[in-house]
């Protein structure tokens, strides 16, 4: 799976990220050092092993549906910067 | 009364040989004296503190949640939730946050009348070694202060160390509270992945990740993790469990124990002074009556990778939710919603950060994905059950907790070598399993070696029982 080319510009688009032509190429050298390193697991054979998301053996856990006042809708969006009515305000997504 | 174990405290307050008040101002004045050269703290709540510590005086605190911490000031890594207290995770992105609620483990030690005393400086977002990455200021080795206290949790255990807490709590994904902890010559608990809750705690890489106690002493471990433990509804991950008071069987001892010494711990890459410093203590365990086991677990080099995928897939997705909109940073110019979220993310995170969310975000990318994020979750079963093998031939593991002792200040520059620092102690969180981290000698320049005990899912007590049987050598009974 050896990858030599990480197109760190396309990964910065989908982590919603811009990066000066600095960051851009500093990040270029780290990663491509990381993922040499992480390529050492290239080696291990891992044929019919599960693929371990968490440690747990939990499964599914769930709790009653009950409303619980613990909050008010102030505490919860006060911490927004750009609020409205109770609402958090943000640019026009939808043209009217 | 300064510098005494919290156990030694919570006798002499229950005494009356001081009040909790007194305890807090001893506390509050040795921060004002030393923290702005060792810069521990991030925001320091005295009068909140001095009231709860009155409220303790006076009786206040319900006597079913009396306790050996009440009354006793504390200080937590600025990553857990305090409700109308700012929680940063040292990041220009969360700079005013104000939780709307406490951390489930907050809550619990609210609850028990503990007196918190601020929150402690950290690696951005817990991400990092050093505890340089923090977007504020940079925190000293108390023992050295042209060192760094190690990392993430680096305020913590600086802060426990210089007596400007009597515990702390902080959280470990790799070894962010056990090589602090190390680095600084304090005691740190990594508890078995499930055992303390995270709701509260800032997420940063879920599934490896548990909040875990700073203290000066094994007992003191003990005592902070009797407190915290126990399943919580609101963090589906904790487990049911029965929570033992691990201070019961702490004196056990350690005759007949067998502890398993992993060569490939003492390997390439170790100092030689931590190599001398975790083997001296392997010899002091076998006068005490233990026996020595050579064991090996194969897949420990590829843990470091694996751990390096792993937390950085699950950074990249947790940190998604900071996009400017409901909370944290938020860009001054945008026009649209893309850019609101762009310009926020760009501006809001440093530099580490960034590049673990780039890390995660490659390997969680189509076609990378099996090559690498999947690939690093079956290395994970491999690691587990190597660990898994190893408990049948012994009780405990014992390891240093890193390969050096405490870096100068800048010294360590390239990211890889770095994360190298992690490789004693990041695949404990891959395994999930629980690891103590104690002093064991000095190393290099008079600075504080650490070993780490290693035991299977759920041996907290046996891990202080070993490590308090260490601590306590050579006294009446050991």
């Amino acid at each position: 799976m050896k990858k030599d080319y990480i197109d760190v510009e396309a990964v910065a688009k989908l982590a919603k990220l811009e990066l000066s032509a600095d960051e851009r190429d500093e990040l270029k050298k780290d990663m491509d050092s990381v993922i040499s390193f992480a390529n050492i697991l290239d080696a291990i054979d891992t044929n019919g092993i599960n693929a371990a998301e968490h440690i747990t053996k939990l499964v599914n856990v769930m709790r009653e549906d009950e409303v619980e006042e613990k909050y008010t809708a102030e505490e919860m969006i006060r911490s927004a910067k750009t609020r409205c009515d109770g609402f958090i305000t943000v640019p026009t997504v939808v043209e009217g | 009364m300064i510098g005494r174990s919290l156990y030694e405290h919570s006798i002499a307050l229950a005494r009356k040989e001081y009040s909790s008040v007194e305890l807090t101002k001893a506390y509050l004045s040795e921060i004002e004296e030393r923290d702005g050269e060792l810069g521990a703290y991030l925001s320091i709540t005295a009068d909140k503190a001095l009231k709860t510590a009155k409220d303790y005086d006076e009786g206040k605190c319900a006597p079913e949640n009396n306790s050996t911490i009440s009354g006793i000031p504390y200080a937590l890594k600025d990553n857990i939730c305090t409700k109308g207290i700012r929680t940063t995770c040292a990041s220009k992105m969360l700079s005013s946050y104000d939780p709307p609620y406490d951390a489930t483990v907050v809550e619990k030690l609210k609850r028990s009348g503990a007196v918190l005393l601020g929150k402690l400086n950290m690696d951005e977002f817990a991400m990092g070694s050093t505890t340089e990455n923090s977007a504020f200021k940079i925190t000293r080795n108390p023992w050295d202060s042209s060192r760094v206290p190690g990392g993430s949790s680096g305020g913590a255990a600086a802060a426990v160390a210089a007596n400007e807490a009597v515990f702390a709590l902080g959280s470990d994904t790799g070894g962010s509270v056990r090589q602090p902890a190390s680095f600084c010559g304090v005691v740190g608990m990594k508890p078995t992945y499930g055992s303390v809750s995270r709701f509260g705690l800032v997420a940063f890489a879920s599934s490896l990740e548990q909040i875990g106690p700073i203290t000066r002493t094994v007992m003191d471990n003990a005592i902070v993790f009797n407190a915290i433990c126990g399943k919580d509804r609101y963090d589906a991950t904790t487990v049911e469990r029965k929570c033992a008071d691990l201070t019961q069987g702490i004196q056990g001892g350690v005759k007949g124990i067998k502890i398993g010494v992993p060569q490939q711990f003492f390997s390439a890459g170790i100092s030689e002074d931590v190599k001398i410093a975790v083997l001296e203590a392997a010899e002091e365990y076998k006068k005490m009556g233990a026996e020595l086991v050579s064991v090996s677990i194969p897949s420990v080099d590829h843990a470091l990778a694996a751990y390096y995928i792993i937390s950085s897939a699950e950074a990249s997705s947790n940190l998604a939710r900071f996009d400017g909109v409901r909370f944290g940073y938020r860009a001054d110019e945008y026009e649209t919603m893309d850019e609101l979220y762009i310009k926020s993310r760009s501006e809001g995170f440093g530099k580490e950060v960034k590049r673990r969310i780039m890390l995660g975000t490659f390997a969680l990318s189509s076609g990378y994905y099996d090559d690498y994020y999947k690939k690093a979750l079956k290395v994970r079963s491999l690691v587990r059950a190597d660990f898994q093998n190893v408990f049948s031939e012994c009780d405990v593991i014992l390891t240093p907790v890193a390969p050096t002792v405490a870096y100068k200040i800048g010294e360590k520059k390239d990211p890889l070598s770095m994360y190298m620092g992690d490789i004693y102690s990041a695949p404990v969180n891959i395994a999930g399993i629980p690891a103590l981290s104690l002093p064991c000698g000095k190393g290099e320049g008079g600075m504080p070696v650490g070993m780490q005990l290693i035991g299977p899912d759920f041996s907290e007590e046996l891990l202080y029982r070993v490590g308090f049987a260490y601590e306590n050598r050579g006294k009446a009974g050991y």
